[in-house]
């Protein structure tokens, strides 16, 4: 992928990733709620076919406990928001030399309830903190997970069309060139061997029916199983 | 009782149930072993296998895969710092620290004493326990099976989660989930939005599947580094047939009983299953130390203490499964389903009627743990090479199992769906920290629970008040509601003291 479009996606995910829990737990609440509010649209509930407690007794509860947790967890993200907002404001640590502040501060950040830390353990904490931030997953690997979960809806999808096997080699051909593996020999006999795994584990073993696909796919299915 | 416990020891002792324990425990150590498969994995994919034998050998060959995999999460915990399985997270803390210290081997071999201990200890006391409970169990009627199902549910949403309101929202979500579909009592369908592919509900095996392995997967391809480099020069190192030394056992004694009992109660807790029982394990046995500092620098102790409660949890998880038909974690869910699709219903019946199932499973449990003994030995380290291959290739491996294993259940196309957006669902609940067990518990919770309402709620005449005023009932949901609370409680307290400690 051009490198512009993934500088692009990484500044944006930089900037919004701090936003992440808050817009959770604003699609939990209105998930919530709006079920709990519409659930009539949800189920048929005009006919009276009951005894003693309707069908929305007890998704009704349910949705309202859901959306009491919900609203919890916006407020709280939404505190925690405003905390760390706060906190970066006061980001930079003081350089090495003024060993007073940069103490103070570290203290400020890292000294939790009990063991007393020593500078260096203090000064080992903001490493690890920095280590892990630059870990976070950046547009490549964004890239990466959306490539494969979309490739493997397509695939769900081509299963029942093409069949078991024609679908699964391509899947497989394709699915290996995604993640960048360009070894001519996997590529030529993992999809064979995946392929004869299943099949033999599925039909021979489970005599499970694996789906055929239609027209010509169905021919090539039926010539194996 | 005791003819009761040759009748399950001579069924245990056929060759096709010999070979399903050897074939469940081997299964499960690889499972346990490579991160991203657990133990709840196995089963699920392995219930379409189960469609061909018979019941006792099915659930034979599920144990095996439980109590393997519960020790198979250590191995990679302790020589690399990521647990193969949920459970073996405890075991990381002083086991890595073990490996840093050069004392890999040492660790390695207490762990899987350590198992073998919990799981022979579990087992024991579950033999003992389980008919004893029965008796209790036939007092049960519907709204307490209503209070069960809400108590596991408080406990998971309450107990080792990082956020409590995330985890019973978590258990919220499940509980929603297993809703949808045709209602049982009055037949409208619920929240399907008029797609017949909805109308039998979330099936809770896929959604398992789901939850568990697709979302393990595509979060692995959200992280940098798909394949952790691993030190290949381990398995080099890795010594075959370690035991541990007469001192280390010698001095872990109480530690692993302790721990074994304590992670057995806790398997025996409808929601807190082979995790939550680790990490109690872990902090008790700091607790009860003379040396509690030490913990988190690599000792024995840090090792020993949650691999004999998670192996014991698992002895604990199959009392109110086998007893109740309540299971206490995914992995009993699984076997619970198993036995209902051979059409056996859990609970004092099946004790009545079919003791060859149930001392089977008490005697194949045992077994189950002496061949994990020694299949870990022998194999530990084909079981390190196991972590080397790329995750390239696994994942491919895995993914199109599941895909073709959740639709094998039922031959279905619907449940790889169903799977295809837990495993979405999944993916968020990962990143944002949600427990995965919480909205599982809910699912398989959720219609054991509402059935004991609406069941209940008929059999005292819609009178509401009647239904909870039960004692066993208002008593089981009087313990839910104080294990939710608990924390806040416990907070609470704590800060009053060190109020009153400053201003003293």
């Amino acid at each position: 992928m051009p490198n512009a479009i993934l500088d692009k996606l990484d500044s944006i995910m930089l900037k919004y990733r701090k936003y992440g829990e808050l817009i959770v737990a604003t699609v939990l609440f209105i998930f919530f709620s709006g079920m709990r509010i519409f659930i009539g649209s949800f189920m048929d509930l005009s006919i009276e076919r009951w005894r003693f407690v309707s069908p929305a007794f007890w998704p009704g509860w349910v949705l309202l406990f859901g959306a009491i947790l919900s609203a919890v967890l916006v407020y709280n993200a939404y505190k925690k928001l405003k905390a760390d907002q706060e906190e970066s404001s006061k980001e930079d640590l003081p350089a090495a030399g003024d060993s007073d502040d940069r103490e103070n501060v570290l203290r400020d950040k890292f000294q939790k309830k009990g063991k007393r830390l020593s500078l260096r353990e203090l000064e080992d904490l903001a490493e690890a903190q920095t280590k892990s931030e630059q870990e976070k997953p950046t547009s490549k690997e964004l890239v990466r997970m959306v490539g494969v979960i979309g490739l493997v809806f397509i695939y769900l999808y081509l299963i029942r069309i093409m069949g078991f096997i024609s679908s699964t080699f391509i899947f497989s051909i394709f699915y290996l060139l995604l993640l960048q593996e360009r070894r001519p020999l996997i590529l030529a006999t993992a999809p064979i061997v995946l392929v004869g795994v299943i099949y033999l584990v599925f039909t021979q073993l489970l005599v499970v029916p694996l789906p055929r696909g239609v027209g010509i796919f169905q021919l090539i299915s039926n010539f194996f199983y | 009782m005791l003819e009761h416990f040759w009748l399950g020891l001579e069924t245990t002792m056929m060759i096709a149930n010999l070979l399903a324990i050897a074939i469940g425990v081997l299964i499960g150590l690889v499972f346990g072993t490579v991160p991203g498969l657990s133990g709840v994995t196995a089963v699920s994919l392995l219930v379409p296998f189960t469609y061909g034998m018979s019941p006792i050998t099915g659930l034979l060959l599920m144990v095996g895969v439980y109590c393997a995999a519960t020790y198979g999460g250590s191995i990679s915990a302790i020589l690399f710092n990521m647990p193969g399985d949920v459970m073996g997270a405890a075991t990381a803390i002083d086991g890595y620290a073990m490996t840093v210290k050069g004392q890999a081997q040492r660790a390695l071999a207490m762990a899987i004493f350590a198992s073998f201990c919990g799981g022979i200890i579990g087992t024991i006391l579950l033999s003992f326990v389980a008919p004893q409970f029965v008796r209790v169990a036939l007092t049960f009627g519907s709204p307490e099976y209503f209070a069960l199902a809400i108590l596991g549910l408080a406990v998971v949403g309450s107990i080792g989660a990082k956020s409590q309101v995330k985890a019973l929202l978590g258990v919220a979500f499940g509980l929603w989930l297993s809703t949808i579909g045709l209602d049982p009592v009055s037949g409208i369908s619920r929240f399907t939005l008029g797609n017949p592919m909805l109308q039998s509900g979330i099936s809770f095996i896929p959604a398992i599947i789901g939850f568990f392995a697709f979302s393990e997967i595509f979060s692995r391809f959200y992280d940098r580094h798909i394949n952790k480099e691993f030190d290949a020069s381990m398995m080099k190192k890795t010594k075959v047939f370690n035991f541990p030394d007469f001192k280390d056992i010698k001095n872990n004694v109480t530690n692993i009983l302790r721990s074994s009992l304590l992670g057995n109660f806790t398997g025996m807790l409808p929601g807190a299953g082979a995790t939550i029982a680790a990490f109690l394990g872990y902090g008790t046995s700091v607790r009860f130390s003379r040396q509690p500092q030490n913990y988190g620098t690599g000792i024995v102790e840090g090792v020993a203490a949650p691999e004999s409660a998670n192996n014991g949890a698992v002895g604990g998880a199959m009392v109110p499964l086998l007893t109740l038909g309540i299971p206490g974690s995914a992995t009993a869910a699984v076997m619970l389903s198993v036995m209902i699709l051979h059409g056996l219903r859990p609970g004092p019946l099946l004790f009545e009627r079919m003791p060859e199932l149930t001392y089977s499973i008490f005697t194949g449990m045992f077994v189950a743990n002496v061949f994990m003994l020694v299949m870990a030995m022998f194999f530990v380290r084909l079981l390190v090479r196991l972590l080397l291959v790329r995750f390239e290739l696994l994942s491919m491996f895995i993914l199109i199992f599941c895909v073709f294993g959740a639709f094998s259940i039922y031959n279905r196309f619907t449940d790889v769906w169903i799977m295809f957006v837990c495993g979405i669902l999944g993916f968020f609940a990962k990143k944002y920290d949600f427990s995965i067990a919480a909205i599982i518990l809910g699912v398989v919770l959720g219609n054991i629970a509402e059935n004991g309402l609406i069941n209940g709620i008929s059999v005292t005449r819609g009178d509401i008040g009647a239904f909870f005023i039960r004692p066993i009932t208002l008593s089981i949901l009087i313990i839910a509601v104080l294990f939710i609370v608990s924390p806040y409680i416990i907070d609470f307290i704590k800060s009053r003291r060190e109020n009153n400690a400053a201003e003293a």
